[in-house]
């Protein structure tokens, strides 16, 4: 009987191990496509690129590589060398970008997400019309743009008002106020539906009654928001804005899709300059080292934002003096409590 | 899952790092012990007139011409083979400009199985496919072959960079391209007799064409492509300049010659939209329309565009195609910036871009090298196909072709090629550089720049001109430093 029961214990054993294998098997073979371009694609060549800024390493003539040590950090730091220079430049518009677009993109997201949540009459087309815009290319975005923004002529405000404003030209920080404008309102108009549809999702899944006791401690819409909300929200705000520093850094398909001819050797953002060198034909195919180099430092620049916002949005106990005394006191409250129940006792 | 990461980034670094560090040092196994970088082998079929037998030749061609004049190439090359049928064939690609340099370098490097054998690029890309060795001298092939040319029988502006600063000639130049004007002939008769040949002259017909009409005489396309990159080139040439020194540095600023003469060029060009001549911040399109609309005289653009202009006309204005050719007409560029000397041989100059024809180093084969030089002939000799070539828009830089009365007398020729470039020994090219991109960026944003500014002062532009020599001077220090390890 013990034997019996042995075998079939064995058996047991050994039909789950093949299911498990079997599952594992076809956990690899579902995810092999995306590993395999995630490797070629994206592992392999950072990790080339993190290879070619200690190298003199010219794609087109493999045997003239030389070890190059951190001399291509050196000449990107150098800002006598008007291309370095030029690199440091671009953060400048990145940085305007950013402050506008990043406060901007975020409140609008959560004014309509909170609004959304209320669920008003035909809240369900409202809440399509505006994640829509995440889903249209930047290419097709900026073809839109450029036709409603074009000058008089071929464009379409400008047909309508009768007028000749020159919405998309000027230099940065001279007389490009509009073009910024205009960018702004593209990026808004196509980036606000994705953090949209998350903070959407979170504000679902805050419980309401904590919403019932802000309100029984005489709490209004505002009280509730701020002590509520936004708490609840934190962790994905912190999520969301990551992803728009990260975002910002590498901000290259409104610029290039809304420049016009005359500006689009003004306004490069950082990754615009990447490319523009990389595709720069064989003159700058030598230069490959020094233009990974770059990318690396806006990649590690990307890195450091990304963690210093998520340092500043951590959670951290309450440290002022009042929550001190108060958690002392609750403390002493409790060992009497404990010793009354004790001499009672 | 830390340990798997870990020997992820391991097997990249290794994979990455074994092609450049294998090739660290490496020496100039490509060359031969005379210092050459290309050989001929095999032997080839004469016949009793000692002409070459071609026995189904097959040659790979790689071209930069992919716009609009796309399909009337490829028809010339399917004539070709037509009329070589059994003996060459050419197979044709088109590879656009921003990548044609490295895929082409690429694909020969490698010894790709779709490597070119002949390319048909820019002129100006001649010395970068020299410092990578991916050509071969054509005088050279065409002396082994026997199919020979008169290679001095080309455009001199033009023909002088073909050695791309050696002994030996590289590329055949085949056309060229620039900037060029059209303009409603019934209008302008209402202003004046004769079409304007020099600044003054056509400065006086805008000023009566504004106060008659108060609109622009010139539409242009201020925000196309091309218009900073070829007009400011044309203006500083035109106003006694050059575009940079034999050192290949700019001295735009440093020269006092120099920096007045850009800022000519500047104000050149600046003066029209200043007067209310033409307008700025004007796309294709809308340049375009205004001219067909009858709304300006002039209309500066592209030679490729000529059918769209034609047909867009006669649409527009109730016409035939036959008619709207016979209203519009083609006059050029040529002395327009020219603000002193108006008839100065300087004066005629017009800048623009060239393309050349080039056998690559892959090709050893004396037969194959035979039929390339008979491909270039046919392309580069004869009327019919120049004519053909020019309909597309790409005046000839042949001498042999451009003195044929079949060249001389085809419609497009007579009524605009001819008009577009009337001193092609005075068409200038970038010429011999491996800068040619950041000469051609600075002086582009330049004028780019320039126009921007509200009430200029001449300091503004001098500023101007300073920071962009100082750009192009500080990234050609880069290159060579970077270029010599």
């Amino acid at each position: 009987m013990k034997a019996f029961a042995e075998s079939v214990k064995d058996e047991n054993l050994i039909a789950r191990r093949r299911q498990r294998v079997k599952e594992q098997i076809s956990a690899w073979v579902l995810l092999a496509p995306f590993i395999i371009i995630l490797l070629l694609f994206a592992v392999l060549p950072f990790v080339m690129g993190f290879v070619y800024v200690f190298l003199r390493y010219d794609p087109y003539n493999v045997s003239s590589t030389q070890f190059y040590g951190l001399k291509n950090f050196e000449m990107l730091f150098n800002s006598n060398i008007s291309m370095s220079q030029s690199f440091w430049e671009s953060f400048g518009p990145v940085t305007v970008y950013a402050l506008c677009t990043f406060p901007i993109g975020t409140i609008i997201s959560f004014i309509l997400a909170y609004f959304i949540n209320m669920c008003p009459p035909g809240y369900k087309f409202f809440r399509a019309c505006i994640y829509l815009p995440s889903l249209v290319s930047i290419s097709i975005a900026g073809i839109i743009f450029c036709n409603f923004f074009g000058p008089a002529g071929s464009g379409l405000i400008n047909s309508l008002l009768g007028t000749d404003i020159d919405w998309l030209g000027g230099k940065p920080f001279q007389d490009d106020f509009l073009r910024w404008v205009i960018i702004l309102l593209l990026c808004i108009w196509s980036g606000v539906g994705g953090n949209f549809v998350i903070y959407s999702g979170v504000l679902r899944d805050i419980p309401k009654s904590l919403y019932e006791a802000c309100e029984m401690d005489g709490g209004g819409r505002w009280r509730k928001i701020l002590h509520v909300t936004l708490p609840a929200m934190k962790s994905t705000l912190s999520l969301t804005m990551f992803g728009t520093v990260v975002g910002m850094l590498s901000l290259y398909g409104q610029p290039y899709v809304l420049n016009t001819i005359e500006n689009q050797d003004i306004l490069v953002s950082p990754m615009m300059w990447i490319q523009k060198y990389l595709m720069g034909g064989l003159t700058y195919a030598k230069l490959t080292g020094f233009i990974c180099s770059a990318a690396l430092v806006l990649g590690l620049i990307s890195a450091v934002l990304g963690f210093l916002q998520r340092k500043a949005m951590a959670d951290r106990p309450r440290g002022d003096k009042y929550s001190v005394a108060y958690a002392r006191f609750a403390e002493l409250k409790a060992q009497s409590l404990k010793l009354k129940e004790e001499v009672s006792e | 899952m830390k340990k798997k990461l870990l020997s992820v980034f391991c097997v990249s670094l290794a994979l990455a790092l074994t092609v450049p560090l294998a090739a660290c040092g490496g020496g100039d196994d490509d060359l031969n012990a005379d210092g050459t970088w290309w050989s001929t082998e095999g032997e080839l079929n004469k016949d009793a007139n000692g002409n070459v037998v071609f026995d189904d030749v097959s040659i790979r061609l790689t071209t930069i011409v992919g716009g609009v004049d796309k399909n009337p190439f490829n028809q010339l090359i399917a004539q070709f083979n037509a009329e070589y049928r059994g003996k060459i064939n050419v197979i044709s690609q088109s590879v656009g400009e921003t990548d044609f340099e490295t895929t082409v370098t690429r694909q020969i490097t490698q010894n790709a199985s779709n490597a070119p054998d002949i390319i048909m690029s820019h002129q100006k890309s001649i010395k970068s496919f020299l410092d990578y060795r991916v050509i071969q001298p054509y005088d050279v092939a065409m002396e082994e072959t026997g199919v020979e040319i008169d290679l001095t029988a080309f455009a001199q502006g033009v023909n002088q960079y073909s050695n791309g600063g050696t002994d030996y000639q590289f590329g055949v130049p085949v056309d060229a391209a620039s900037m060029v004007v059209y303009y409603n002939k019934e209008m302008l008769a209402e202003y004046t007799d004769k079409v304007p040949e020099t600044r003054s002259e056509l400065l006086k017909v805008c000023a009566d064409y504004k106060a008659a009409t108060r609109k622009t005489a010139i539409s242009w396309e201020s925000s196309g492509d091309f218009f900073a990159k070829y007009l400011m080139p044309t203006a500083v040439l035109q106003n006694g300049g050059y575009l940079y020194k034999e050192d290949l540095y700019g001295d735009w600023y440093d020269n006092e010659s120099q920096r007045g003469i850009y800022r000519k060029a500047i104000e050149s060009v600046r003066s029209f939209i200043d007067n209310g001549y033409a307008k700025l911040g004007v796309h294709e399109m809308a340049g375009a329309t205004d001219f067909n609309k009858k709304e300006s005289l002039f209309y500066v653009s592209m030679p490729w565009y000529r059918t769209n202009i034609v047909d867009a006309y006669a649409q527009l204005n109730g016409v035939s195609v036959s008619q709207a050719e016979e209203i519009i007409g083609g006059t050029s560029v040529s002395g327009w910036f020219a603000m002193e000397n108006e008839t100065s041989d300087n004066a005629k100059k017009i800048y623009g871009d060239s393309h050349m024809l080039a056998i690559t180093k892959k090709v050893k084969d004396i037969s194959q090298k035979a039929a390339i030089c008979e491909f270039v002939k046919w392309f580069t000799q004869r009327a019919d196909v120049g004519a053909q070539w020019a309909e597309a828009g790409h005046v000839t830089l042949s001498n042999v072709i451009a003195d044929s009365d079949v060249y001389k007398n085809n419609k497009c020729v007579k009524n605009f090629i001819n008009n577009w470039y009337p001193y092609l020994d005075a068409f200038i090219t970038m010429g011999i550089t491996p800068y040619y991109k950041d000469v051609s960026d600075n002086l582009s944003q330049i004028l780019s720049e320039a126009l921007l500014i509200d009430s200029p002062k001449q300091t503004d532009y001098d500023e101007l001109i300073r920071v962009k020599q100082k750009a192009l001077n500080s990234q050609i220090d880069l290159l060579k430093a970077v270029g010599q390890g």
